[in-house]
């Protein structure tokens, strides 16, 4: 029962994570951020300073959430901008920097092994209880990107997207528009990363290198651009095969488990990109 | 007669070192009025569609100034001249301009992801139903969650008339299944269904089939001759026999120079 309220928690972060990936910047802006989980990890870096370094606890705790989703927010501001004057693989390279800053960052004030003894809010210290909270975040969040499609707002990012000079000569301000999906994408993010700070008790600096933010991008792909439905089953996807991996090869391969997981991942999205261009669920080819 | 853009004299726009054309001191201003169509013309390399991009915001005079007047801001004068506008607002600045400023261009662009009812009613802005607020608005949230659309009626309905009487009967199709000269049609057909005070066509008539070329001249005469609507039309072409019968002000870009006609 632990295990699987551990596995449903772990999955809904993730979810939540992939969400804003997949269906916020990757889907809307068509901007390939390959680097978005330094945002993530920036979630976990500002929970854990506030709870660590600063010692809040008890209820003011979900203050520390929410500025730790607002200071995402701002840092999602600097791949915003930088899309003002760059496109295409440019923006690659300054979202995996990004990634490597707030890695390097967070490895100087947390420590090589990150912060630890990260303490709960106040109604949450118990497992189920987060995963309860983590379920209706992500509930919250899918249902409102699934009314998306009814919102004039879809037509017209998918317009700014393909189209630049027809959205600008209609009146759309396409680079306001942008600004703001990145800002939502990182405030979702930085959630998913406080959540997991949460949730795992501290911040471990294995979950917020480039190896893992790449597994995450290509799982975002995966699963579909665009897509809730694909988001849940990549989620779900990347959840178990981690675990199932890592505890087959724990016994034979000791410390290089984690590593035969990214091989699997690889191997997985050439597969991908050969026959599914689209991903499991998404309308579209990237 | 109400004028809405004016170009003043001393305008003139160069690509580095090559000048492409300017309005001496010593002539009149250069007036878009409404009612009127505009035709430019002149040899290929003379400038006529960077006239239009200049007009349109995309690109910024070298010297002098265009003056925009915007009747429903209080008659409030927009101008775009060097420096005026960051670079990059000013296409949608110009757009929103009174009941808004629309162009096309000479290469269709359009979202092969969109329905062709959807392509054409995303011309028109409201910006209150579009505002990333109303997207977070709770109550509006449970609306999107129930119902199934929240634009009005009538406005689809105007679009759908637009596209039978041009003889697109599936208007869920998506874009990306149309021809080179359905998608012009298709670009034509935004531009009447805009509501737009003025309209900017980058040869409008290409690859079109006569008949319905016809059809779209007449729209397109019915369209600026609206009554208590505020509307002209300046384009860009090269055959003449499309610009007789049709617009009734000429501007010949030749020399560097603009010269009415």
């Amino acid at each position: 029962m632990e295990l699987i309220i551990s596995l449903l928690t772990k999955s809904g972060i993730y979810a939540i994570f992939i969400l804003s990936l997949n269906n916020i910047v990757m889907g809307k802006t068509g901007y390939w951020a390959v680097g978005h989980l330094a945002l993530f990890a920036f979630g976990a870096l500002i929970t854990g300073i506030m709870t660590v370094i600063l010692g809040i606890s008890g209820i003011f705790v979900y203050l520390a959430f929410v500025i730790s989703i607002f200071f995402s927010g701002i840092l999602s501001l600097i791949p915003a901008i930088s899309t003002l004057r760059i496109r295409g693989d440019f923006f690659i390279f300054i979202s995996i920097t990004l990634s490597e800053i707030v890695r390097v960052g967070a490895e100087y004030i947390a420590g090589p092994s990150g912060f630890s003894n990260i303490s709960r809010p106040l109604g949450l210290s118990s497992d189920s209880s987060l995963m309860y909270f983590t379920l209706l975040i992500f509930l919250i969040a899918a249902l409102y990107s699934y009314s998306m499609k009814k919102h004039p707002l879809k037509n017209i990012s998918i317009l700014a997207r393909v189209a630049e000079s027809s959205a600008l000569s209609f009146g759309i301000n396409v680079y306001n528009l942008r600004i703001k999906m990145f800002i939502l994408g990182g405030m979702l993010a930085g959630m998913s990363g406080s959540l997991f700070a949460f949730y795992s008790n501290g911040t471990d600096p294995q979950r917020f290198n480039i190896n893992e933010a790449i597994m995450l991008f290509a799982l975002a792909i995966l699963g579909g651009v665009d897509s809730i439905r694909g988001t849940i089953i990549a989620t779900i996807l990347y959840v178990i095969t981690i675990f199932v991996l890592e505890s087959l090869f724990r016994g034979p391969f000791g410390i290089y488990a984690p590593r035969l997981v990214s091989i699997f991942f690889g191997i997985l999205l050439i597969f991908s990109i050969n026959f599914m261009p689209k991903g499991i669920m998404g309308k579209r080819s990237i | 007669m109400k004028v809405f853009i004016k170009i003043e004299p001393g305008f003139s726009f160069a690509y580095s070192e090559k000048m492409l054309f300017s309005i001496p001191n010593n002539r009149p201003p250069l007036l878009v009025e409404c009612g009127k169509i505009y035709g430019i013309y002149g040899p290929n390399g003379s400038g006529k569609t960077t006239l239009l991009n200049i007009l349109s915001g995309f690109l910024c005079p070298t010297s002098g100034k265009i003056i925009y007047y915007n009747e429903g801001n209080n008659n409030k004068e927009e101008y775009l001249a060097k420096d005026t506008f960051q670079e990059r607002y000013s296409p949608v600045k110009i757009a929103n301009i009174g009941n808004g400023i629309r162009r096309i261009y000479q290469v269709p662009a359009l979202a092969d992801e969109l329905t062709l009812l959807e392509a054409i009613i995303i011309v028109r802005r409201l910006p209150k139903i579009e505002s990333f607020l109303n997207f977070f608005n709770p109550i509006n949230f449970i609306k999107r969650l129930l119902y199934s659309n929240n634009r009005a009626k009538f406005d689809i309905q105007e679009a759908i008339e637009l596209l039978s009487e041009f003889g697109f009967k599936n208007h869920y199709e998506n874009v990306g299944n149309l021809s080179y000269g359905e998608r012009r049609i298709l670009t034509n057909l935004q531009m009447l269904y805009s509501r737009a005070n003025i309209l900017f066509l980058d040869e409008p008539f290409a690859n079109i089939h006569l008949n319905v070329l016809q059809q779209l001249k007449r729209k397109f005469i019915s369209y600026i001759n609206e009554i208590d609507e505020n509307r002209s039309i300046i384009l860009v072409e090269h055959r003449s026999e499309n610009l007789n019968n049709f617009a009734n002000n000429f501007w010949h870009l030749i020399n560097g120079k603009i010269v009415l006609e």
